[in-house]
């Protein structure tokens, strides 16, 4: 139990629009281990921030500026980033 | 070429960018603010930007459309921060040797920034302001 605590890194996930108004900021952060996919990220993010689970807003993940599948596994070093549905034009 | 600003978009820059002698057509398309959305009567929009990966889609799309089609320059503008009725929102104009190409590539250029670049647009209106449900794209 201890290394798993231990072995948990802390990544940080932008939000925009409707997602960081949610959450009144512009970033959140949750704890993730290795290899952990973007699919299991969601569930976390989910886990760790009710009203968003609450609020049943759709999105995708970003990965270093690149929609990502379900799949990818995510590190701290990445650049993270929820995109709700986008509405420009 | 492509480009976010928070500054107007002047259309015929986008024109005079576009056109060339060995074009004999230039399709200009333009996004402006309407007053209302359904029965909601508008007063503003609200545009905020991914910049970093808005940049990145916005030249893949240019790209692609000059893969695609043969055309001679594209150039895609997408404005953010607070806009008021009537102003242009984004333009897409595109010049080619003929008129087909400049027209497929435009409209290819206005529905995939519709459709994949992280921009949202909050509404104000009478009933308050209400970011807008866009589409999702796999």
């Amino acid at each position: 139990m201890y290394k798993e605590e231990f072995m948990k890194q802390s990544l940080s996930i932008k939000l925009f629009a409707s997602l960081r108004q949610a959450m009144n900021s512009d970033e959140i952060k949750i704890d993730i281990d290795d290899n952990t996919t973007v699919s299991d990220m969601k569930k976390i993010i989910l886990e760790t921030f009710p009203i968003l689970k609450k609020l049943n807003i759709p999105f995708l993940v970003a990965v270093n500026h690149k929609y990502a599948l379900d799949s990818a596994v995510v590190n701290t070093s990445d650049e993270i980033a929820l995109i709700p549905p986008v509405s420009g034009g | 070429m492509i480009s976010i600003t928070n500054k107007p978009i002047d259309v015929n820059k986008l024109l005079d960018y576009v056109s060339d002698n060995s074009s004999g057509a230039s399709v200009l398309f333009t996004g402006t603010v309407r007053d209302h959305n359904e029965q909601n009567k508008i007063s503003k929009l609200y545009y905020e930007v991914y910049q970093e990966m808005a940049e990145k889609i916005l030249q893949e799309i240019e790209n692609t459309a000059h893969v695609n089609w043969k055309i001679n320059k594209l150039i895609a503008i997408h404005r953010i921060g607070i806009l008021k009725i009537g102003e242009v929102s984004v333009a897409v104009a595109v010049s080619s040797e003929h008129r087909k190409e400049a027209f497929e590539a435009c409209k290819f250029g206005i529905d995939s920034i519709k459709e994949k670049v992280p921009i949202w647009k909050k509404e104000f209106g009478e009933s308050g302001a209400e970011w807008l449900e866009g589409v999702i794209k796999k």
